[in-house]
């Protein structure tokens, strides 16, 4: 299987997205991510952090945002950018109170993959979540 | 059961309870229509259980409209109980902690009997 994704990145998905959008684009991610390799929780923890961070985007990021989903020989990984304000605060790393509706968003996307890279730039927010593959 | 394209619910009717069924999958662009659903569902049926057992994706808007509806419930006196989370829906109210508040062990066993 490896040999056929080689080492260079392989782009699986580029869109641009609003909110009537996000549904549909998770249903793609899920085929890309489970053709890539990802089954079971692994599969379905990766498709809800992607759901996360494009919900994110849409609801903080200024409406709409651009999903790259690509792969290498051993991880997956989903970048998606909007043009909001974006934020200097790193994920938190407890949940919030359970009673607290709200801001439950980037934390469950890093604690689902276990790596979320937030990049604010002058132009928006880049959030990077990555999983492995596992090597056959 | 009422049908979108991506989820469907039911309302049925008790003497002192209702049971929302909801079914498909749950997310941004289904939050507000629930959202709305729970604001009129609540104070005529205020002891509300809703059943899950068919919904099969439930991201964190869904469970921040469920937290809201169980506090507004608390607060006029009723109650907002979850039932039958099932799959990688239990799951993820299992991780963020939200599971023994919405779905209680000691109800969930009282809705099944019931």
């Amino acid at each position: 299987m490896s040999s056929a994704y080689g080492d260079d990145p392989t782009i699986l998905l580029s869109a641009t997205f609003t909110a009537a959008r996000i549904s549909p684009l998770r249903h793609a991610v899920t085929a890309a991510a489970a053709a890539a390799g990802l089954t079971g929780d692994q599969l379905d923890d990766f498709v809800l952090a992607v759901n996360e961070l494009t919900t994110n985007a849409i609801r903080h990021g200024g409406g709409q945002g651009h999903l790259l989903l690509h792969h290498d020989t051993d991880h997956l990984t989903c970048q998606v950018s909007d043009h909001g304000p974006g934020t200097n605060t790193p994920p938190p790393a407890h949940p919030p109170n359970p009673t607290h509706p709200g801001h439950r968003g980037l934390w469950l996307a890093h604690r689902l993959t276990g790596g979320l890279v937030l990049n604010t730039t002058a132009t928006g927010l880049t959030a990077t979540i990555t999983t492995h593959l596992r090597t056959q | 059961m009422n049908t979108g394209d991506l989820w469907q619910w039911h309302l049925s009717t008790h003497p002192h309870h209702a049971i929302l069924t909801l079914a498909g999958e749950l997310d941004l662009t289904t939050s507000t229509h629930l959202e709305d659903l729970l604001a009129t569902t609540l104070p005529s049926h205020p002891i509300l259980t809703i059943d899950i057992a068919q919904v099969t994706f439930l991201d964190s808007t869904i469970i921040s409209t469920l937290i809201t509806a169980w506090r507004n419930a608390h607060t006029t006196g009723g109650n907002l109980t979850l039932q039958h989370p099932t799959g990688h829906v239990r799951r993820v109210l299992t991780i963020t902690g939200v599971l023994d508040l919405l779905a209680p062990p000691d109800s969930a066993t009282t809705t099944q009997a019931g």
